[in-house]
C-alpha cells in the first residue's frame, strides 16, 4: 500500500495515538511524538490571520507513518512583507523501521511545495545534516546565560560538568554569576552597569496599539524579522498562559521596547539539570535602548527566583545588551535552516546575515 | 538489469564521498554493516540526485533498493530511464 501525504482529518485521531503510543512504547523523544487533535491546541487556517497551522500526515492502509505541523506566520523578509513557514517538528516511523527511512525527504519536500519560504528553528544534528544535503543554509544561534541564584548553580554545576555543556562554560557562568552577587571589581571588569538611559518596565496581560507603533518604526532595521505587531504578540503570548510574563518598557512613560520571558524548571536536563531556568524568549525595542528592556528582562526573572538566566539572540545589537546585563556566550544547540528560497532573498539583501532577528520566541519551544 | 561497472564505480564514489566508511566492493551490503545508518542513507540518496540530476522516484524506492552499491546502480539506471522518457 503506497503512502499517502495528506491534511489531518478527524478520523486518523485513533492512527495519531497509535502512532505516538509506537513512539513511547520505543522510548524514543517526547519531540517525535504527533500532535493529537482533541487535546491540542491548533491555530486555525482562517482568512485574515498572520498566524495559523497546517497539519499534513503520511498515511499508509489507515496507519499513520509520519506527519508534520506548519506554522506560516508573516514575516518581513528583506523589507518585503511575506509569509515563512516553519514545521519545527518533522517526525516519521523511520526512528522504528528503516523501511520508513526516505519518508522525511518526501514530508520536507512535501511542505516545501505548500511554502516555499521556510525557516526551521530548534533543529537537531541529524535533520540539519538532511537539511545542507538539501542545500539549506543553516546557522547556530548564539546562545547567552548568565547566573541568578549562585548557591543554587554551584550545587548543580558537578554534575553538569559532565553533562555537554562543558567545564568552560560553566567556569564562565560562574564567574558572572559573581558578578551579578554584587562584586564591584567583577561588575567593572566585565562592563556590567545599569544602562544610561533608564527605562521603567510593567507586566502587561495584552499587548496595545503602543506595540504596533514599535513594529511599524522598527520593523526596517531588520532583514529578517517575524511579524510583531499586537495581533501576533496576544496570539503567541496569550493572557491565560501562565508560564509567560509580558513586559512593556517605558521611558518618561513613552514605549521604547517590550519584552517576553518565562521561567521553569525542565527536570534533569542534560543542560541545566535541577535548575529554575529563566528565559529572554522573545524583545523589541528602539536600539539605543535594547539594553534597557535586556536589563528590566533580567531583573523580572531575577525576582522570580530563577538560577541560572538564558536566552538566544542572532542579531548585534541584542547580543551586545545581553553582555551589558552580564551574559555571557556559551554552548549554543539552536540551529536555524534556512530553504533554498529564503536564503536567496536574504542572501542578497544581507549577504553576512547579520541583520536577522530570530530568537527562541514562539509558544511551544 | 545489467549495470555498466562504471556505474557502479561512480556509485561507490558518491558513497565514499558521504560516508565516513569506505565501500570498495559493489557487493557490500550497505544496511547490515552499517555503512548507511539512517541519516547517511538519506544524504547519499540526495547526493545521487545531485550527481546524476534527476529526482529519484522516493515514494516507491525500497530498502532493498539501497542495500548494495549494485542494486543502488539498477536503480539508478531505471530512474535516469524513467526521467528520459517522461521528458
Amino acid at each position: 500500500m503506497p503512502i499517502c501525504l495528506e491534511e489531518s482529518r478527524p478520523d486518523l485521531e485513533t492512527a495519531i495515538r497509535a502512532y505516538n503510543g509506537r513512539i513511547d512504547a520505543a522510548g524514543i523523544s517526547k519531540n517525535m511524538r504527533l500532535p493529537e487533535p482533541r487535546t491540542f491546541e491548533f491555530l486555525p487556517n482562517t482568512a485574515g490571520h498572520k498566524l495559523y497551522e497546517d497539519y499534513y500526515l503520511a498515511t499508509e492502509d489507515g496507519a499513520v507513518r509520519g506527519g508534520y505541523l506548519m506554522t506560516s506566520q508573516e514575516a518581513l523578509v528583506a523589507g518585503e512583507s511575506l509569509t515563512v513557514a516553519e514545521t519545527p517538528e518533522i517526525s516519521s516511523e523511520a526512528v522504528l523501521d528503516r523501511k520508513y527511512n526516505l519518508l522525511v525527504i518526501r514530508l520536507i519536500r512535501h511542505a516545501l511545495a505548500r511554502r516555499e519560504l521556510q525557516l526551521q528553528l530548534g533543529v537537531g544534528p541529524d535533520l540539519t545534516r538532511i537539511f545542507e544535503a538539501l542545500k539549506w543554509r543553516t546557522l547556530t544561534i548564539p546562545l547567552y546565560l548568565r547566573v541568578g541564584n549562585g548557591f543554587e548553580f554551584a550545587r548543580q554545576v558537578r554534575p553538569l560538568r559532565k553533562a555537554r555543556i562543558g567545564a568552560l562554560a560553566m567556569d564562565t557562568l560562574a564567574y558572572s554569576g559573581a558578578a551579578w552577587a554584587g562584586a564591584r571589581a567583577v561588575n567593572a571588569l566585565l562592563g556590567i552597569s545599569a544602562p544610561r538611559r533608564a527605562v521603567e518596565a510593567e507586566e502587561i496581560d495584552r499587548f496595545g496599539g503602543w506595540a504596533d507603533d514599535l513594529w511599524d518604526e522598527l520593523k526596517g532595521d531588520y532583514s529578517l524579522i517575524a511579524t510583531r505587531d499586537q495581533d501576533v504578540l496576544n496570539v503567541l503570548y496569550p493572557a491565560r498562559d501562565g508560564q509567560f510574563t509580558r513586559l512593556k518598557v517605558t521611558r518618561g512613560g513613552r514605549p521604547v521596547g517590550w519584552a517576553v520571558v518565562s521561567h521553569a524548571v525542565m527536570p534533569d536536563n542534560q543542560f541545566t539539570g535541577n535548575m529554575r531556568v529563566g528565559i529572554i524568549r522573545d524583545c523589541l525595542a528602539r536600539p539605543q535602548h535594547a539594553a534597557g528592556v535586556i536589563w528590566k528582562a533580567t531583573e523580572t526573572l531575577m525576582r522570580k527566583g530563577v538560577d541560572v538566566l538564558v536566552s538566544n539572540q542572532s542579531h548585534p545589537i541584542w547580543r551586545a545588551a545581553l553582555r551589558r546585563s552580564g551574559f555571557v556566550r556559551g554552548p549554543s544547540n539552536l540551529v536555524v535552516a534556512m530553504s533554498p528560497e529564503l536564503n536567496g532573498k536574504l542572501a542578497a539583501a544581507d549577504p553576512r546575515f547579520e541583520r536577522l532577528h530570530i530568537t527562541r520566541d514562539g509558544r511551544r519551544r | 538489469m545489467t549495470v555498466p561497472a562504471d556505474l557502479r564505480d561512480e556509485i561507490i564514489a558518491v558513497i565514499n564521498n558521504t560516508c565516513p566508511f569506505p565501500v570498495e566492493s559493489p557487493d557490500c551490503d550497505l544496511i547490515d554493516t552499517g555503512v548507511l545508518d539512517s541519516t547517511t542513507l538519506i544524504e547519499v540518496v540526495l547526493a545521487l540526485e545531485e550527481r546524476f540530476g534527476h529526482a529519484l522516484p522516493i515514494e516507491e524506492i525500497d530498502i532493498e533498493d539501497l542495500r548494495t552499491a549494485g542494486a543502488i546502480a539498477a536503480l539508478i539506471r531505471r530512474s535516469s530511464e524513467s526521467a528520459r522518457h517522461a521528458a
